[in-house]
């Protein structure tokens, strides 16, 4: 098996339109689209819908119930109990933050969506969500205790942030900052005007904040093109491989392997793995070159590091198995054909669908949903996710659903390969 | 050793090799001649295992292979009509490759490579790319390949296609050296008629998918011991003087032939005073003319109305 592999390896490297095609081609991509396009990515752009989760998992009730039973153990002066309990139920924290969603300005933008936090994760990992607030448990309370009696550390809103670029990341993000923010204010600004406090609205105990779970920077022009150009041209690896294996049938040099004793399982498998191979050291050549000469990636932890190579591993894993199937297809009717419509359309196509040339979530949320199905958009959205500070959790679904793809390509493969002798 | 009984292969409604029948004796060097189309190749892919008959048996040692392809794979040599090399690897380079697929490793492997390579005459070329050697090099390693695993039988798809004549003589006594130093079993399929002549002890002549004759080249010939070929050489040729000599009752077969015309006569009978005659009426010049050994090409004619390069 490792034979072949290295004479597979052999071959590209000795290849130099090959080399120019898998690295040179993608690295000038990089470089162009990295400049010229870095102000796209970077904002002013047209604000797209936004479809945000929120996970409400703090009851109203529970909390005014918790601050009423609080205020009785306190040793408070006549009557501040009575005062304090009366003026607790204007304010509802809860609905505040609804509130904030359904002014009119916000919801043309934004749609909101209740949901428990597992329908929540489940939908930011499938992108039908831009965004994840939580109302987290004990926020009501928490708000309640530090705006009434100054004590605790505050609520803290969760916001768990899916996005590519920035636009729609900054939008939700300023948005719950200018909440938080006003929130703060009116509580300084009633405390000066009733005269009770002569502390500066600095001093005084803020509301709360939001907490970001997401708090990397946004994706930069670089990095958005490193890994939609990587992700592409490894399609590429595939179409060369199979277009490789067709040569070999034209030459009679798959004759000549038959020959030897080697069965077409092993061929085939042999197919796929010099097709990982080739898969990862270009990714890994990508992103490597391009954090060397551009810093795309420069200052980022061992974890990230680590991250990108299980991502580039997996995402290998299904060029093998596409290899797999177009050998197949092209030794089962003999032609080019097959490696050529994949490498001139197909790839174009996955390309634009997964996101490699622009954010397609903002064309249509269609495409992007169908380019989460294929291999390079489901890769190249596990990069984003990585880069954003997703946790595992919500990525493993694209992951298994990768591998799902893989495994299934794979038999599909074997099941087209000629049988011995009818070739 | 190996038996071919009615072979048949039918590529839709295209009959491209139909019931043909061959053997092999151990040791034996077979030639299969025919023209381009004839089936040649067809046939020994169907012998090779690579094909699937679409009728017939091939048998060794009285046992069918095709219901066993890897019980006859491991003992044939086979050298297909195209390059079956990788372009961008050496010499060096594609034997071992292959010679590891073949299960050789460490020292044997090394000494098998040194052998076939010493063998094609390329052991000071071996590190050079395939890509760069002419057309007789690639065909040679394109051989050394095919015995690497000391195969019983090789079986050589015309593999002297457009070569120069050097490295043409020097494949066709590398070929004679295996088959009579090292007694390997050759079946060898061309369209050149010289080469079969030359090295070949039994001849099977294949036309339109079949074998349309076979014995040894002397028991071919004889077919045209009633016959004999009569070459003429004029200063002009034309189509009326071909016409004319088709007339003449003693002559079997016209055909053109560079600067005249070559005859096929019954033997004995004398046509070249009536063949004067009739240049000197067409005021046509008769430069040369002589009787001519039959060759396997002349054979060929005799039994297919045209040439093998037709």
């Amino acid at each position: 098996m490792w034979n072949i592999i290295k004479k597979d390896l052999l071959i590209i490297a000795r290849d130099r339109a090959e080399l120019l095609v898998l690295l040179l081609m993608p690295f000038i991509l990089i470089s162009i689209l990295g400049f010229a396009l870095g102000g796209l990515i970077s904002g002013n752009q047209t604000m797209p819908d936004i479809n945000v989760a929120l996970v409400e998992e703090d009851q109203s009730e529970t909390g005014f119930a918790d601050f009423t039973a609080h205020l009785q153990t306190l040793e408070l002066p006549e009557g501040a109990v009575e005062e304090l309990e009366a003026s607790v139920t204007l304010i509802d924290p809860i609905e505040m933050v609804k509130e904030l969603f359904e002014n009119p300005e916000v919801s043309d933008a934004i749609e909101i969506f209740e949901m428990n936090r597992a329908e929540a994760e489940e939908a930011l990992a499938e992108d039908e969500v831009a965004a994840m607030v939580t109302i987290p448990s004990g926020y009501t309370f928490a708000t309640l205790e530090k705006m009434f009696l100054e004590t605790g550390d505050g609520s803290e809103l969760e916001l768990l942030i899916q996005d590519f670029g920035q636009v729609r990341a900054n939008v939700i993000k300023n948005m719950l900052e200018s909440f938080v923010t006003s929130i703060n204010l009116e509580m300084a600004l009633a405390e000066v005007t009733e005269g009770e406090s002569s502390q500066s609205s600095n001093d005084r105990g803020v509301l709360g904040d939001s907490e970001y779970l997401s708090t990397r920077e946004p994706v930069t022009a670089f990095q958005y093109y490193t890994i939609g150009m990587a992700v592409m041209f490894a399609l590429y690896v595939a179409g060369t491989i199979s277009s490789n294996a067709t040569l070999e049938k034209e030459t009679k040099v798959f004759d000549r392997l038959m020959l030897t004793g080697q069965s077409p399982l092993n061929y085939l498998t042999g197919k796929m793995i010099s097709t990982i191979f080739i898969s990862v050291i270009q990714l890994g050549i990508l992103f490597s070159l391009s954090t060397v000469i551009f810093q795309t990636f420069a200052g980022e932890s061992f974890f990230f590091w680590l991250g990108v190579g299980f991502i580039i591993f997996v995402f290998s894993l299904s060029i093998g198995a596409i290899a797999a199937l177009l050998t197949s297809i092209s030794l089962r009717y003999n032609s080019y054909s097959v490696s050529g419509v994949f490498s001139g359309g197909v790839v174009t196509i996955f390309a634009f669908l997964g996101g490699s040339f622009t954010q397609v979530e903002q064309i249509s949320p269609i495409i992007r949903v169908l380019g989460n199905w294929t291999p390079n958009g489901a890769s190249m959205t596990l990069y984003m996710q990585l880069l954003q500070g997703v946790g595992w959790n919500s990525m493993s679904q694209i992951v298994i659903r990768l591998l799902g793809t893989t495994v299934l390509l794979f038999i599909l493969a074997i099941g087209l390969f000629p049988k011995r002798r009818s070739v | 050793m190996l038996e071919v009984e009615g072979l048949k292969k039918k590529f839709k409604t295209n009959v491209a090799v139909n019931e043909v029948n061959l053997y092999l004796d151990k040791g034996e060097s077979v030639g299969l001649l025919g023209p381009n189309g004839a089936g040649k190749s067809t046939t020994i892919s169907m012998i090779s295992t690579l094909i699937k008959p679409t009728a017939g048996k091939v048998r060794y040692q009285g046992k069918n292979i095709l219901k066993d392809p890897n019980s006859i794979r491991p003992i044939l040599g086979v050298v297909p009509q195209e390059i079956a090399l990788y372009e961008l690897l050496s010499a060096y380079e594609n034997v071992k490759f292959f010679g590891k697929i073949y299960g050789l490793k460490g020292k044997q492997l090394e000494q098998k490579i040194d052998q076939v390579l010493e063998l094609v005459g390329l052991q000071d070329r071996k590190k050079d790319l395939v890509k760069t050697y002419s057309g007789g090099m690639k065909r040679r390693i394109n051989i050394a390949v095919a015995l690497l695993h000391e195969p019983e039988i090789l079986i050589m798809d015309e593999p002297t296609v457009g070569i120069d004549p050097q490295s043409r003589s020097y494949i066709l006594d590398m070929v004679r050296k295996l088959n009579q130093e090292k007694g390997m079993t050759v079946l060898y399929t061309s369209h050149y008629m010289e080469e079969v002549e030359r090295l070949c002890d039994r001849v099977y002549i294949m036309d339109h998918g079949q074998i349309i004759a076979s014995g040894t080249k002397e028991e071919l010939k004889s077919i045209l011991s009633s016959e004999e070929t009569v070459l003429i050489e004029v200063d002009q040729t034309s189509s009326a003087m071909l016409d004319a000599l088709n007339e003449l009752t003693a002559i079997q077969q016209v055909t053109e032939a560079p600067k005249g015309y070559k005859l096929i006569v019954s033997k004995g009978a004398n046509v070249l005073a009536d063949v004067f005659s009739l240049a000197e009426t067409m005021d046509i010049k008769i430069t040369s003319a002589h009787v001519e050994v039959p060759t396997l090409e002349d054979v060929f004619l005799h039994l297919t109305g045209r040439k093998l390069r037709d």
